[in-house]
């Protein structure tokens, strides 16, 4: 009965891991897509800011939602003094229990020092460069989906058959 | 002498064994090393005393 509760116990701890991964991918995924929105709402629609987060994450849903509502309501309160401090916190506090890694949060920072900081020509360059740098992070998370997903998964069976033989 | 250890030991071989394959199959070889010490290392936790055993007897056996 222990041993079967051990064994279960570790399983789910592996399929946990493998999921996290495979989550941090769809996660960039979502992001790279939204991201595109609010280039539009941006370079074409010319929409303030404020407004054009608030428009995308109406049609976002779950943690990228959440982290452009962060933004836009600290926005329309004032809160902060430049739409940087505004998104730094906002990936500080939306973004910290989500599956993606300190180097993608890192990178969705250092976006904000851009964003709405010059005019529209290049704002659409600097978003193809985002694009890019997101692009590169959802490969290297594909490929380690590739990798490890199986190997987590059978990893935490194995380690619990393992300490369930050791104790009994 | 328990014959469960030695069914024990043979349960701790094939579960490295099988952890062995997993981490080879995606490229971690270090980690597969390692695995197969601990397991080489827990079976020796296990058997020691009776290897202990063994040389006593060997030695009063002998009278040495």
């Amino acid at each position: 009965m222990g041993g079967l509760l051990i064994i279960t116990a570790s399983g789910l701890l592996g399929i946990l891991f493998s999921n996290r991964l495979s989550s941090r991918y769809n996660e960039l995924k979502n992001l790279r897509r939204f991201m595109q929105m609010l280039e539009t709402e941006v370079t074409y629609g010319a929409t303030p800011l404020p407004a054009a987060l608030r428009n995308i994450s109406n049609k976002a849903e779950g943690l990228i939602s959440s982290f452009f509502v962060c933004i836009s309501d600290s926005l329309t309160d004032r809160r902060f003094y430049t739409l940087w401090d505004a998104w730094v916190f906002a990936a500080d506090t939306a973004l910290a229990d989500s599956s993606l890694q300190r180097s993608d949060i890192e990178l969705v920072k250092s976006f904000g020092s851009i964003l709405g900081g010059s005019d529209r020509a290049d704002q659409k360059k600097h978003f193809e460069l985002f694009y890019l740098q997101l692009k590169h992070q959802e490969d290297a998370a594909l490929e380690e989906i590739k990798r490890s997903s199986k190997m987590y998964r059978s990893l935490g069976f194995l380690l619990g058959i393992a300490v369930f033989v050791v104790l009994v | 002498m328990d014959v469960n250890l030695i069914f024990r030991i043979a349960a701790i071989g094939i579960v490295v064994a099988v952890l062995n394959r997993v981490l080879n199959q995606s490229g971690r070889e270090e980690m597969a090393m390692m695995t197969t010490l601990a397991g080489v290392v827990v079976v020796l936790m296990m058997v020691i005393s009776l290897i202990s055993n063994l040389f006593d007897s060997v030695r009063t056996m002998f009278r040495l």
